[in-house]
């Protein structure tokens, strides 16, 4: 397996065509995953248990900035989903879309650590999910147009439709990816928890995600 | 005043005084001040004949020449530094300096440290002229020991520096004088006298001069009775020496225009945590063989925009400038500066350099002015993630009707870390892609932009974080395989 390889999550689109260059997100990015969050846990503890699949990606460019992106096998993205509405007001006090950050240290920044909420999305079944952010970092910048565009979260999960910018602080900058699953981590613990969910469960297992292009 | 304390008084100020501080205390006159020492006595003499006649007579009979023999010890207002026979040793320190280095100067300026303990003295020698000479003394403001060093040096300078003198002169020479048996002791005592507390200047470097500020010793100063002043100041005083000299030629302004034809060369040094991540840079290039050929003994580099470093810059080239700290020449004839080009292009294929021109400084501002405004053209290799829809192809064809297309663009992911969020307005002015027969995803953009636009960013879209993006303007995903920068449309190096 090539480095490439073990960074991909197998959403991305099969190419039949020979590779003219890799996506923005395969050339500056490396893929790390948060699952059954708030709570968390490592790739171990899903053998036999069910996680609630409330999951999140993160990409870390090689300069330590952080973009905080739904899953693939987050529940809000299974097919026959639509996600209606976010909002960035995820208490009755905490309102994402008051973060504010100045200077090249981003001052004034909300702190974030892995169990904070950073959005609520709600889906046309009344289903309501909280997005977590998965590491600890300050908050740089919240995607507004997802609350105008909320679809973006489901059509573009990985680009367009991210979540949040956030940088770690510099002296954990080399550790942010330290408690994730990597890529191939995450497949693991993706089949695993299609199994697990399939036996008990009638609900479609959240296997597909065509629509979930990169 | 009779003849014996006339005789008395002026045997006491002769053994503390310099007759040319007696002169300047006494009866300044710039003509006079600037005389040798049996000049300054006649004129003395001429001037108070009324109690020098027959004091001076005294002495005049022993040696006028020889009269300094007589005095125990230095000048105790000036330290012997304004002694006629202080001045060409002064000279000679500064020819030294000069022989030992290779300056190649047109013009220069001199500068004179001189010892603070003359402030103390100064105050010493001012109240002892007007206690003894109340009698004689009109006014008295005697001028400056510093106003008098400069105009004593400055006929000895001009005849043993070949060189025109002016006073924004390419060679700083600092000449430090020092005063050893005070510098300590006496120093620290006056000092002591100070009310503030010793206040610590950071700015100040570890090995610069001692801590005796002439703010501090003025202060120190007014608390000094005039007892203790007295106490202090007589005593028996060496000569002031050359501590040592400086010499620093103003900053030499190098500019040019350089090309980049590596897509694995950084601009500038690529630090991470003070390590270096790639062989060399641009900047290295360029700046070390122009270094050595001016002799300086650093540089500093900058240029108008910069490129990343996969990043071509073709075409005219990109206007640099070179500031070299402390060079040992300041001009260089166009054969010269033609060497120095071949030089630097002679290294290897990545970087090229052409039109190298010593500007002045009024020039270096021209480099960085209307940086924003500029326009730059780019030509990119871009490509289609899927294979493109009719409408995506009918609309790159379209491209070449856009002009001045605005942009909003938020800093940048891949900049994020050190630069502060923003979004920032640019313009696009035109774009053409060219499409490539053997692939239909792959397409030439040719772009004109207002400088400080990001490119790959306008491209990929950076996570929708610019927009419109090419990717919204074709409504397919776009991206971008490679990038060159076509031209930077400044004049420069100024003509
Ligand atoms: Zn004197």
């Amino acid at each position: 397996m090539t480095m490439d390889d073990q960074n991909k999550d197998n959403t991305a689109p099969v190419k039949s065509l020979p590779v003219l260059c890799h996506s923005v997100v395969e050339r500056y990015f490396v893929r790390g995953y948060k699952v059954n969050l708030p709570k968390g846990g490592i790739l171990s503890d899903f053998c036999e248990a069910k996680s609630n699949m409330n999951d999140v990606r993160i990409l870390r460019h090689s300069n330590r900035i952080c973009i905080v992106t739904m899953a693939p096998t987050h529940p809000a993205l299974r097919p026959g989903t639509t996600i209606t509405s976010v909002s960035f007001k995820v208490t009755d006090k905490l309102d994402r879309s008051n973060n504010v950050v100045s200077g090249k240290r981003k001052r004034g920044a909300q702190w974030l650590n892995p169990s904070s909420p950073l959005c609520i999305v709600t889906c046309d079944d009344g289903a309501q999910h909280t997005v977590f952010c998965g590491i600890r970092a300050k908050l740089v910048e919240m995607n507004e147009r997802l609350l105008s565009k909320p679809k973006l979260l489901q059509s573009k999960t990985e680009t367009e439709g991210y979540v949040a910018i956030v940088m770690p602080k510099l002296e954990e900058a080399n550790h942010t990816m330290d408690g994730l699953l990597t890529a191939e981590d995450y497949l693991q613990y993706r089949l695993k928890q299609e199994t697990l969910h399939s036996v008990s469960s009638d609900k479609s297992p959240p296997t597909s995600d065509s629509n979930n292009k990169i | 005043m009779n003849n014996t304390d006339a005789v008395k008084r002026w045997e006491e100020t002769s053994n503390k005084f310099c007759v040319r501080c007696v002169l300047r205390h006494l009866c300044f006159d710039w003509i006079w001040v600037l005389r040798n020492e049996s000049e300054i006595t006649e004129h003395l003499k001429e001037t108070f004949p009324e109690f020098l006649q027959h004091a001076v007579a005294g002495a005049d009979s022993i040696d006028n020449a020889n009269h300094q023999l007589k005095r125990q010890g230095s000048c105790h207002c000036c330290l012997g530094i304004l002694e006629s026979n202080f001045l060409q040793p002064c000279l000679k320190h500064i020819v030294d300096a000069l022989s030992k280095e290779s300056y190649q100067f047109a013009t220069y300026q001199p500068q004179y440290f001189l010892p603070v303990q003359l402030q103390v003295f100064g105050l010493y020698s001012m109240k002892y002229f007007e206690e003894k000479y109340s009698d004689v003394l009109k006014k008295h403001n005697p001028t400056d020991v510093k106003e008098v060093f400069k105009a004593l040096m400055e006929p000895i300078l001009i005849e043993g520096i070949n060189q025109e003198r002016d006073p924004n002169g390419v060679l700083e020479i600092s000449l430090h004088l020092k005063h050893v048996s005070t510098e300590t002791n006496f120093l620290t005592h006056v000092s002591s006298k100070c009310n503030e507390k010793k206040t610590f200047n950071r700015k100040r470097p570890k090995n610069d001069e001692p801590t005796f500020t002439l703010a501090r010793i003025r202060s120190a100063m007014l608390n000094l009775n005039d007892s203790e002043l007295e106490k202090l100041c007589s005593i028996d005083l060496e000569p002031s020496v050359v501590g040592n000299v400086q010499l620093f030629h103003t900053a030499v302004f190098v500019g040019g225009r350089y090309n980049k034809y590596s897509r694995e060369l950084p601009q500038t040094p690529w630090l991470v945590e003070g390590e270096r991540k790639l062989v060399s840079s641009v900047q290295e290039y360029i700046s070390t063989p122009i270094q050595k050929a001016f002799g300086a003994d650093s540089y500093n580099f900058s240029t108008s925009g910069r490129e990343d470093v996969d990043v071509r810059m073709l075409g005219n080239g990109r206007p640099f400038l070179i500031e070299l700290i402390n060079a040992r020449q300041s001009k260089m004839d166009a054969t010269q500066l033609t060497e120095i080009s071949h030089q630097i292009n002679g290294q290897n294929n990545d970087v090229s350099v052409h039109s190298l021109k010593v500007v002045s400084k009024s020039d270096c501002k021209k480099l960085k002015e209307g940086e924003e405004e500029k326009t730059k053209s780019y030509s990119a290799v871009c490509c289609f993630i899927y294979p493109p829809s009719p409408d995506s192809i009918s609309k790159l064809e379209d491209l070449s009707k856009i002009t001045n297309l605005e942009l909003k663009q938020k800093t940048p992911i891949r900049v994020l870390h050190r630069r502060p969020l923003a979004t920032r307005s640019r313009y696009v002015h035109a774009i053409k892609a060219e499409r490539n027969s053997n692939d239909s995803r792959v397409f030439k953009l040719l772009l004109s932009t207002q400088a400080g636009t990001y490119v790959k960013e306008f491209v990929h879209g950076d996570f929708g974080r610019t927009t419109p993006s090419l990717g919204d303007l074709l409504s397919a995903e776009v991206d971008i395989i490679d990038l060159d920068v076509e031209s930077v449309n400044l004049q420069w190096p100024p003509t």
